[in-house]
């Protein structure tokens, strides 16, 4: 049973943002981003929206929603409208930023997020079938670092790959009509992805962005699409 | 009891340092490093020590060491005790075939790395129905590839991308019923990470490396974080 719920909790917790603001902007500029998008995984697939602001191009602050779909037959559930959302909260400190040539920029940031889940009708049996344990919710901590290298093209286009691995710890609860119980979980996950840009008037940034998520938690990887959109103020 | 032994091999064989002396030295330059780190997959965490030295910034000579406390409850089985450990050693040499500097801020370096690896378990003992089980280790050969782009940054900072592939082929050791029995392995792990290093006095240089690691022998990755130090000589 417990890479089941391994698997449950891997799903939550690595739904981290793409906190990316302040790379699309010049270090010492405030803006504005959001961003909202598709992700797909093993058993689930959900959307996501963002919206979160740069101070001084240097400090992120985001807040992230989640809303996720479950596959009944894929992780053995017993209805087959299982949802969860998700919120988090997170902050980047991008401590380094870097400009070594006129077409390029180098953002290194550390990130502490924090993170609350809420699961409905995600029912699944006990390992002797007997009973049925639900799944209720998570709350985690995390931090984590990212980093990018953002190349600016020809006509205003950027393409910025970048790298994110974070650290997390967090508990989960499950009730069954007996008892009540919450656990300690943790591990580590990491992003790998490209965001493709186009600067207008006044730096205000359109942009695509995919990822491929892995995790310590033995389950696959997990893909998202997000399209998005940063101004300053 | 193969797929079992292969579930077993994960642990260890995916656990190749990242191979990175020369790139921290001017071409022609002699040095020596040292790192220490952390490491956590899904069902282990433990720690990481190497030392090294790079002749004329084209050889790297490396001998890697990883001590892993392993989780009583696994996938498929449940260990006898509860402390479980495995030490692993690895030698490795990296010949950097290619060491480029594309631009006054970017060196490119791509080099090919032959190594040897062996580890000892302890404690690693189980029950299949009414078979005692042990798994001792294993030993075997790698060859890999190791790649990395160097941004030289302001103030003698560095950000250093990189990824490394290796094949791998040898042999598992193990005893069913006091029985010695030893079984073959061989797979591909890659390894994907971002370096950051600031160079002191004399070439001197600190760095911090996160990185994520996948094989072909299990559906999560594990990552490592690591600290470490090179000097010129």
């Amino acid at each position: 049973m417990k890479s089941f719920l391994t698997a449950i909790f891997c799903i939550g917790f690595t739904l981290t943002s793409t906190a990316q603001i302040s790379p699309f902007l010049q270090k010492g500029k405030n803006g504005f981003g959001l961003n909202m998008g598709t992700e797909k995984g093993s058993g689930f697939n959900g959307l996501f929206l963002e919206l979160g602001t740069s101070v001084k191009g240097v400090f992120d602050a985001e807040l992230s929603y989640y809303d996720l779909g479950f596959d009944q037959d894929e992780l053995h559930l017993l209805s087959d409208d299982s949802k969860a959302r998700y919120y988090e909260l997170a902050l980047t400190w991008w401590f380094l930023r870097s400009k070594p040539a006129s077409f390029v920029d180098v953002n290194l940031g550390l990130r502490p997020t924090f993170e609350l889940s809420d699961y409905s009708n995600f029912r699944y049996p006990t390992p002797d079938g007997a009973g049925v344990i639900r799944y209720k919710e998570f709350y985690n901590a995390a931090i984590g670092l990212r980093s990018n290298v953002v190349f600016h093209l020809p006509e205003k286009w950027m393409i910025q790959p970048f790298f994110n691995v974070e650290y997390e710890i967090g508990e989960e609860a499950e009730k069954t009509a007996q008892w009540s119980d919450y656990k300690t979980e943790k591990g580590m996950i990491s992003s790998l992805g490209v965001t493709v840009g186009k600067e207008f008037v006044n730096q205000q940034t359109l942009y695509v962005s995919m990822r491929q998520y892995s995790n310590s938690y033995g389950i696959g990887d997990y893909f998202d699409l997000a399209v998005g959109y940063v101004f300053p103020w | 009891m193969k797929r079992f032994y292969l579930s077993l091999v994960c642990f260890a064989i995916a656990l190749t340092s990242f191979g990175q002396i020369s790139p921290f030295l001017e071409k022609g330059q002699s040095g020596f490093g040292v790192g220490a780190g952390l490491e956590k997959g899904q069902h282990f965490d433990g720690f990481s020590a190497k030392a090294g030295v790079s002749l004329n910034g084209v050889f790297d000579i490396e001998v890697n060491y990883f001590r892993d406390q392993i989780d009583q409850q696994l996938e498929e089985i449940t260990l006898l005790k509860d402390d479980a450990t495995g030490s692993y050693t690895e030698i490795l040499l990296t010949w950097w075939l290619l060491r480029s500097k594309a631009s006054d801020f970017i060196d490119v370096n791509f080099g090919l790395s032959p190594g040897f690896e062996f580890a000892g378990y302890d404690g690693y003992e189980y029950n299949i129905g009414s078979q005692s089980m042990e798994y001792k280790g294993y030993y075997g050969g790698e060859l890999g590839v190791s790649s990395n782009v160097v941004f030289n940054l302001e103030k003698n900072w560095r950000l250093m991308p990189f990824y490394l592939l290796f094949y791998e082929v040898g042999l598992d050791k193990g005893e069913a019923n006091a029985d010695e029995s030893k079984t073959n392995y061989h797979g591909f792990t890659s390894s994907l990470g971002v370096t950051l290093s600031k160079r002191l006095e004399k070439g001197n240089s600190v760095y911090f490396s996160f990185r994520q690691t996948s094989d072909t022998y299990s559906p999560g990755g594990f990552y490592n974080v690591e600290i470490g130090y090179i000097l010129p000589w």
